[in-house]
Parts: C-alpha cells; structure tokens; sequence
C-alpha cells in the first residue's frame, strides 16, 4: 500500500471553528445570511456550534462565497487581521510567545497545515532580504489572490501587535489586483508591486532577528519549549498538499525541470492519474511546470544583472528569443517588463533615519 | 414586521382590485372569437400593463410606508388598471356599449398618471430633504455602489472620484485629513467584529458631527477616515484636524454587553494640495500620518 503522501481536495483536513469560523463571524456581524454563505459546501449551520472538519474544495467554495457577499474590497483584510495568533490552541501559544519575526514566521511555516489552510508559506533569503512567499498548497484558483492578500495581512498585523508597532514591509504580488492602493496603504504602510509573478512579503534582513523584548524570563522559555514540543506531537502525520507535492518535484530542478512522465514516476502515479489529478485540482501539468520556472527566474531578476541571453543560457533554452516567448507565456508579460517590477521589489532600501 | 405586513396588504389591495375590474368587465361583455383578437395590441398594451405593474413592485419594495408612497401606489394602480382593461378588451367585447370604454379612456387612466404625478411632485420634496440630510457623506453626488456598509460613507473609490472632481473644478485649494483609530485591530481582537463594526459607524457620526457643511467624509479602510476640506487653506486646514482629534479623544464609546468606557486614540496626517495629482496628495497624507504616528510613541 503506497504511503499516503499528500492530501487532495475532498479530503476533510480543516478545523471548521478555526479560520473558517472567523471569516464567516465576520461576514454574519455585517448582516449577511448564513445559509447563503453555505451553500454548495457540506457544512450546516450547526456543525458551526459543534465543529467538524471542512476540505479544501469546500473552503474555497466558501471563500468565494464570502467574496460575493462583501461588496467592499476589504473582506480579506479584516479577515487577515483576525487571524493570528487567533485561538488555536498551542499554535497560537507558540506564535505569541514568539520574540522576533523569524520566530514567528517559523512557527507559521512549520505548522502551516494548521494556522494557514490551503497556501503554504515558506521562507527565502535573498541578499538582503527575508522573503516569505505564498505557495499554492491544493489548487485554490481563483481564490488564491483573496487568500494571499488575507495571510499577509495576517502577518503584518500580528506582528505588529507582537511587536509593539509597524516594520516597513514590502509585498509582491502575482496577481494584477483591482484593489484601491489605498487598502493596502492602511493595512500593510505600504503599496505591493503588481504582477511580479510571485506572491511574497519582504522584509529587510535587519528586522528579521531584532528582538521585540528586551528581556525573556526563564519561564517563558520554559512555556514556549513546551508549546513547541506539543505543536510537533499534532504535527506528526501531516503531509502536504497535491499541488504542493508536484510543485517542489518540480523546483527542483528549474533549469531543467522534469517531464510528465518523469514527474509521475518520481510521485508514484501513472502520467494518465498525473494528469487527470492536476486537471481535478484546477492545473494543468505545462502551467506548473512553468510557475515553477517562473518562481526561479523571478530571483534571477530581481537579484543578479542577468541578461535575457544569460537567462537563456541558464535555463536551458537555444537563444533569448525562445526564452523570451516562454517567459512571456509564465508571466503573461515580457522579461523587460518582468525585471523592472522584480527590480522594485527586491531594490535596496534606503535606510530611514 | 408592521412595514412588511402593510407591504404585503397593498399588494393584495391591488390584485384585488385587478380581479375585480376584470370580473366587471367579463360579466359585463361577451367573450371575442379569438380570429378577431388583435394580438399587436394585446402584446402592446397587456404589456405595458405588467411593466406597470412591475414599477408599482418596485416602488412598494423600496419605500417606506407614508403619504409619498400611497400616492405613487394609487396612481400607478389606476394607470395598470386601465392598461389591463385595454388589453381586456381585445377579449371581451363590451355589451353596456359604452361605459366601461368610456371610464377607461376618459377616467381611470388620466386619474392615475395625475395622481402618480402628485405623488412625484411630493417624492421631490421629500428628496430634497433626505439630500440635505446627506450632504456631509455625499456632496452632492451620489453613488449607491460606493457606499460602505458598515458607515454608510464613500471608500476609497469614492473619495478618489471626488478629490478628482475637486481638483477638475474652480476650487483649487483642498486639503485632505487622513485620521486613523489607534489599535483598531486589537479592540476589533478583543470585542469581536460586531462592537468593532459600531464602533466604525459612531465614530463615523461623532466626526460628521464636526465638520461644515462643504465637508465631506469617507472611509478609507478599516479605521482610517478621509475629511476632504474644499476651499481650505492649509492653516485653516491644521485647525479643523486638530479639533476632530479631540473630539474622538474625548469620546467615551460604551461597548453594548457590559456598558464599559473605552475610549480611543487616533493619529492623523493632512496634506494640502498644491499641482500634484491624487494619488501623491494620498501618498503624502499616508506619510505624514505615518511620521505623526511614529513621533507619538517616541514622546
């Protein structure tokens, strides 16, 4: 019997009182009916008294719901700001007893199955950057913007809580959002660049480990270990998601990323299943394969001085041209374009005074 | 309950009605072989007789109960029924010869479009009242879709659209005030969203009630209010900002579970404008409240 190595769509994972249950206090608080949020999902309206678990397809049936119900651009941002650390028992003691950001971004991506449904966060150094990117655990489609836009927001404002007051955060999002900047000049202090192909939330590498305390009690560390140690027992059979599970076979190798077959061998499925399990979370197995090159060169960009020849070179393709008209099919605009919005994003940042 | 109740009686008064003219008048005519029936004429006026019928609904659904509305119902009644009797008569030909064509033309429909029409005449007025009452959330442009539920102001949209149709006019000198409630997020962790909702929607009428009548309010984003000041030098401007902040400072927000106090801090940030385009003006009041806020925790 092969070992169950990730978890798809209809399978019952999330703690319906927990995230679910805030976005939907929200949208009952505004006046909005409850069965209507509902509908389509298998959940009832009392099973929001008694608990129970909903799946990924259900979630993002709800999700979408939600965004029908709230005429206002603002939903995933008050979402966002309720989440964390929330009420989730040890994950939430763990994340409040965090002392710095890189603690608490790491109690985030360690047990992300159970403080984020359906995105995976997952952390990247740069130069001079700490890059928390957003990666799409289970197909969310449609609903991935709403999902990224929420989570960040969940970030930044529990760590300005945590913290005491604001830190000068940077976003990249792939998505061109229709979103008011002034949104994202409220919750987030600062206006994200768009289309850049990644969803990613940045921060100067000297606020990573600044500690927000100045002192920490031996009881506290005590506390924490013990919240560490409990999160670690919960946390034992989680797996990840489908989409997830393909997405890091393919990143691997980004120069040279491996075919469908190749790719079904490695997950231990036939090219057919491989294939019909991406159609059924919403991918296809091209447009995958391209994100994750898409995820690599979006670094180079941002990073490096190198030229579309150079990129070329480095991906494995015969002349710039071709490069050119692949990275157009990945982005959806050209390399030029592509690396001056990456150029924004990962540029210097001035020190204030 | 009452509201929907007398709703549901004026429906009911009119489908009576409806029932009863066409009862009148099949008893009093003969059935028209239906080679006879003009079917341009039943599609043209049985039409317009339910598209009448269909504003009537319309109008009942969205007014509240009172003299404008009864007027509107009267009139749009009587101006169905003498559609729906045009329509009718392609079906039933008049025996009595005679009354029943004539209360139609010369009665029923005339009496209605004057009676509507009333009733129009006075919807004006009652209007021009309700745009006075809203001038301070409006300024004299209404648009429903921008309107925020929480607060019943413009967002962010609307504030754009308006500072553009500012700066597009005569009034060349406007300031903008960006004023932000202190730890928001925490009072919304701690009190839930529903206290956090009305406590948005009182602070909203506290600082209506502070501004002149050429200001207006919006609400940006989650705590974040936006005062445009038309007309406004930049001195005047620093008076009017410094004055809602102690209004909102001094007010004493009852959370409705326990009757508890809490009040609120608020940081604050103007920008004058001077040439540059919205999105800069926006820009640099987000800056200077950012600045304000960050020289308060350092004091």
């Amino acid at each position: 019997m092969t070992p169950h190595r990730w978890y798809e769509r209809e399978e019952k994972l999330w703690e319906l009182l927990h995230q679910p249950a805030i976005l939907l206090d929200l949208l009952t608080a505004d006046g909005a009916n409850l069965h209507q949020l509902l509908k389509g999902t298998a959940v009832f309206p009392q099973d929001l008294r008694t608990g129970g678990a909903i799946s990924s397809a259900d979630l993002i049936k709800l999700v979408g719901n939600a965004r029908l119900h709230d005429n206002s651009s603002e939903l995933a941002f008050r979402w966002g700001q309720s989440l964390w650390p929330g009420h989730y028992g040890a994950f939430s003691q763990l994340l409040m007893g965090a002392t710095n950001i890189a603690e608490f971004v790491q109690g985030l991506a360690d047990y992300s199955h159970f403080l984020c449904p359906l995105l995976v966060p997952r952390v990247r150094f740069t130069e001079q950057d700490c890059c928390i990117e957003w990666l799409d655990g289970i197909g969310t489609g449609e609903q991935k913007p709403f999902l990224v836009q929420a989570y960040m927001t969940g970030v930044i404002a529990a760590v300005e809580w945590l913290a005491g007051g604001r830190v000068p955060w940077r976003a990249g999002l792939s998505a061109r959002s229709l979103v008011p900047s002034e949104l994202y000049l409220t919750y987030w202090g600062a206006v994200p660049e768009l289309g850049v192909g990644l969803d990613v939330l940045l921060i100067s590498r000297e606020y990573w480990l600044k500690p927000w305390h100045s002192h920490r009690s031996q009881t506290t560390l005590t506390a924490q270990r013990r919240h560490q140690s409990q999160c670690a027992e919960f946390a034992v059979n989680v797996c990840p998601g489908f989409i997830f599970a393909v997405f890091s076979v393919l990143e691997q190798k980004p120069r040279d990323p491996p075919g469908l077959d190749a790719t079904a061998q490695i997950l231990g499925l036939s090219a057919a299943t491989l294939k019909r399990k991406l159609r059924e979370h919403g991918w296809s197995f091209q447009r995958l394969q391209d994100h994750a090159r898409l995820h690599a060169c979006v670094y180079k960009l941002g990073g490096d001085t190198a030229t579309n020849e150079q990129l070329a070179r480095y991906f494995n393709f015969n002349n710039a041209t071709n490069f050119r008209r692949a990275f157009k099919r990945w982005l959806g605009d050209t390399p030029s374009q592509g690396r001056l919005a990456a150029l924004r994003l990962f540029a210097k940042q001035t020190k204030t005074a | 309950m009452t509201g929907a109740r007398q709703k549901v009686s004026k429906y009911a008064v009119f489908a009576f009605v409806t029932f009863l003219v066409s009862l009148w008048s099949v008893c009093d005519g003969q059935w028209r072989t239906l080679a006879l029936v003009d079917w341009l004429d039943v599609v043209g006026e049985g039409g317009a007789a339910l598209v009448v019928a269909y504003w009537l609904f319309l109008i009942v659904r969205a007014r509240p109960e009172g003299r404008v509305t009864d007027q509107l119902f009267c009139g749009l009644t009587c101006v169905f029924i003498g559609f729906w009797l045009d329509a009718m008569d392609e079906f039933v030909q008049s025996d009595s010869g005679g009354f029943m064509d004539g209360a139609l033309e010369s009665v029923v429909l005339p009496a209605g479009v004057l009676i509507f029409t009333c009733g129009l005449h006075a919807w004006h007025r009652e209007q021009q009242q309700i745009n006075r009452q809203l001038r301070n959330r409006e300024q004299r442009y209404r648009d429903h879709t921008a309107v925020d539920r929480i607060t019943d102001l413009g967002g962010a949209r609307f504030l754009k659209a308006q500072l553009a149709r500012l700066q597009a006019s005569r009034i060349q000198q406007f300031s903008v005030l960006l004023l932000e409630l202190d730890d928001f997020a925490n009072f919304s962790r701690r009190y839930g969203a529903a206290a956090a909702n009305e406590l948005l929607a009182k602070v909203a009428e506290l600082l209506m009630l502070n501004l002149r009548g050429q200001d207006l309010l919006c609400r940006v984003a989650g705590a974040r209010f936006a005062v445009v000041m038309p007309a406004t030098e930049a001195a005047q401007a620093h008076v009017l900002a410094a004055e809602l902040r102690e209004a909102l400072v001094h007010y004493a927000y009852k959370l409705d579970a326990t009757g508890a106090t809490v009040y609120q801090a608020c940081r604050s940030g103007l920008a004058t404008y001077c040439g540059q385009t919205i999105d800069e003006l926006l820009l640099q009041a987000h800056a200077q409240l950012v600045a304000n806020a960050a020289q308060l925790k350092v004091a």
